[in-house]
């Protein structure tokens, strides 16, 4: 046998590459080609795939008849436009402060970031027993502050979604803040400096030099927040279970609904290609706007 | 070359004996012995070993010594029963089962999970109807599980308060007149009466009047649109609105459980199920000063039957592709008959006719009984439940998404977000939907 010392090299490297190929395509092409695949069918999983049932575009179009699905992509869109930009401009900020000479800076920093790396279930249970409109510590705050009736939080369809996101943001600001902190220090010193000799004011430098020279970070920031954002599910499902009254529910947590409690497998892999769609789009439009204002 | 043939040759003829013994090992196992197969058996239920399942595993082992049992327990909520319908379906893990609830029972039988045990009912001659009841779940006359045990919904009503009030445990009443009662034991900081925290069991005084199929008419689709059902959830409301009730939308953020409320003298009347009873002895956990009494759930209005909401409800049965069938089988009849009073401990009450209900009052409560309950009521009410008229259900058609439509709907009801008519309107026509897409 010939083989060129390319051909023997190529092999070689696919032999190298054959154990992360396999568990990538048994633990992900598959699963994504299949989840396609049965979004067009009805199967519930226990009965075999021999009682798998073609049924066209039916589950999508259920969807749009579906008002759990509606009311989920509603809270989803509201829950990404509010903890997206918050979170971002609240880390800039603390990032921005934590960036100068102040004091205990590194204590700081710390206590920013710890929520981010603490489980969602610990985070969840903590905020819940913050949140009890009776005995939780926010609402005696309020009370002895005068506020006479304090909301319920996340006891009321009216206040629960709003609880989560605030749960969300102060849990994503550590994140943001590492990362806007490491790009401030790329900022050299010599643009300030000039700016000074300029007489330009604080905001002024901020606004000019500051801002633009972090946009990189700011995009990549919303790309991955608001992909995350979209696919928010634990917080949920330990803080509220999608209630009261469905006002906290999202996709992730109907398709959780649909597969696990229904079994409809079909129709839960159909919503999650909505959800693979919506994220798809925004981030492609992402993109797109980039140019007009991130500085490379 | 040659001499690498011969090793693996010799290696190959290693191999083969090796697994000729593995083997030979193997048919020893299942071999009779004394007409029972030597097994091990992997039983799954809701409870710990030490809450009782071991001592009814030492009981069928004292029959059985052949057959090992290994306890595995599940939750029995969403992720728990996935855990049980995937390994069902994956064929392993799992032997014998307890499953709570026919609708779990007929959705694992329609999917061929569970195994057709009609031929082995039939070899040894069980004669279902009289051993355990009519109305035993079959699907195409198949039996894919006996009903081990039952459950029952009733008023549990704190003995002091009445005294208080001058009333006394009825027999029988009606959903008016149980709501008097809430109003009459209303006091400072006590609620008259406490619901089920299940939503569509606000509806059990007009379930339990249906002799079957209380959610779907005989055309199969939804019935939840019947007057009863809407006077029923009315009347809760009303009953949450006046203050007479614990209302559900304090329990969103106390999260305070129905039997706590009850126990610790914070609601007069508990409308519970029968697993209340067994920790009334736990005064550690649960200290309360008071006498229990028990009456059947009130009906709608009088001349109504009360057809039991409770029932069968810990259903055995055996894995359709379980390695030991014989074995199993023996398992699941002992669980089933002589073996049965053991759910006793967990809270459920046997169903097998050759129990002797009256040990179950003195290993629930212990020597000194009518401290903490009403004896006779007790038997009347929960243990003799399997004697009262018993509701049928065998449509299960979209069981699950009705059971959520109804919570979400009747939520928002309590909410205020809705309101009456507009509730049952989006209850019925969702369920309709939900049926439709499911046939």
């Amino acid at each position: 046998m010939n083989m060129t010392q390319r051909t023997r090299n190529t092999i070689v490297g696919y032999l190298f590459l054959t154990p992360s190929l396999i568990g990538y395509v048994v633990f992900l092409a598959f699963p994504i080609v299949f989840s396609l695949i049965i979004s067009f069918t009805n199967w519930d999983l226990i009965s075999g795939l021999k009682n798998i049932k073609f049924v066209g575009f039916d589950n999508f179009i259920k969807m749009y008849r579906d008002v759990n699905v509606t009311k989920a992509l509603k809270n989803n869109i509201i829950f990404a436009v509010t903890t997206v930009p918050m979170t971002i401009f609240i880390a800039l900020f603390f990032a921005v402060l934590l960036n100068n000479k102040i004091y205990c800076k590194r204590m700081f920093r710390l206590f920013y970031f710890i929520p981010y790396i603490t489980s969602i279930t610990a985070v969840s249970v903590v905020w819940l027993a913050m949140f009890n409109p009776s005995s939780g510590p926010i609402n005696t705050i309020l009370r002895s502050i005068g506020v006479a009736k304090p909301p319920a939080w996340i006891s009321s369809p009216h206040t629960a979604l709003l609880s989560i996101i605030i749960v969300s943001i102060w849990m994503g600001i550590g994140f943001c803040m590492v990362l806007y902190l490491a790009a401030l220090q790329n900022i050299p010193v010599s643009y300030y400096e000039a700016a000074e000799l300029d007489g330009t004011t604080e905001l002024g430098k901020f606004i000019h030099i500051t801002l633009p020279l972090l946009s990189s970070t700011t995009f990549m920031l919303f790309i991955t927040r608001l992909i995350t954002s979209f696919e928010v599910f634990g917080i949920i499902s330990v803080m509220t279970g999608g209630g009261p009254v469905k006002s906290t529910t999202v996709l992730v947590y109907e398709i959780y609904i649909q597969s696990f409690q229904y079994y409809k497998f079909g129709y839960a892999s159909a919503i999650a290609w909505l959800l693979f769609f919506i994220i798809f789009t925004v981030t492609v439009l992402q993109w797109v706007g980039q140019k007009k204002w991130v500085h490379e | 070359m040659k001499r690498t043939l011969v090793a693996v040759m010799v290696i190959m003829l290693a191999m083969t004996v090796v697994f000729a013994g593995g083997a030979s090992e193997k048919q020893k196992a299942v071999e009779k012995d004394g007409g029972v197969e030597k097994a091990t058996i992997y039983l799954w239920t809701a409870w710990k070993a030490e809450a009782g399942i071991q001592e009814m595993i030492d009981g069928f082992n004292a029959i059985y010594p052949e057959i090992t049992v290994i306890p595995v327990q599940f939750s029995n909520n969403v992720d728990g029963n996935l855990k049980v319908d995937t390994s069902l379906a994956m064929g392993s893990g799992i032997d014998v089962i307890l499953n709570f609830g026919v609708n779990r029972v007929a959705s694992r039988a329609a999917a061929n999970l569970l195994l057709d045990v009609s031929p082995y009912i039939a070899r040894d001659g069980l004669a279902v109807a009289s051993e355990f009841g009519e109305n035993v779940y079959t699907l195409d006359g198949k039996y894919y599980s006996l009903p081990a045990t039952s459950n029952a919904y009733c008023v549990f009503l704190n003995k002091k308060m009445l005294d208080a009030a001058a009333l006394k445990t009825p027999t029988s009443w009606t959903i008016d007149e149980f709501y008097e009662y809430a109003r009459k034991l209303t006091k400072d900081g006590v609620y008259g009466s406490d619901s089920l925290r299940v939503l569509n069991q606000w509806l059990f005084m007009a379930t339990n009047t249906f002799k079957e199929n209380p959610w779907y008419t005989k055309d199969g689709t939804s019935n939840l649109g019947d007057e009863y059902f809407v006077r029923a959830l009315e009347l809760h409301k009303a009953a949450e609105d006046a203050g007479i009730q614990y209302p559900y939308t304090e329990f969103v953020s106390t999260k305070i459980s129905t039997q706590d409320n009850f126990l610790n003298g914070n609601v007069a009347m508990a409308i519970y199920g029968n697993s209340l009873a067994r920790n009334l002895i736990d005064l550690e956990k649960y200290p309360h000063d008071f006498v229990v009494e028990v009456a059947p759930l009130p009906v709608m209005q009088e001349g109504d039957v009360n057809y039991n909401v409770g029932g069968y409800y810990g259903y055995v049965g055996i894995n359709a592709q379980t390695k030991h069938p014989d074995a199993s089988w023996l398992l699941m009849k002992y669980l089933c008959t002589e073996g049965s009073y053991g759910f006793m401990k967990v809270g459920h009450i046997p169903t097998w006719k050759g129990t002797n209900l009256d040990n179950i009052v003195a290993d629930t409560f212990g020597a000194d009984a009518e401290r903490f309950i009403n004896v006779e009521q007790f038997k009347q009410v929960i243990l003799n439940q399997m004697n009262l008229p018993q509701q049928i259900i065998n449509n299960f058609t979209a069981y699950n998404e009705i059971t959520n439509i109804m919570a979400e709907e009747f939520e928002s009801y309590a909410f205020n977000i809705t309101n009456l008519s507009k509730t049952i309107a989006n209850v019925v026509h969702r369920s309709n939907e939900a049926i439709a897409s499911a046939q």
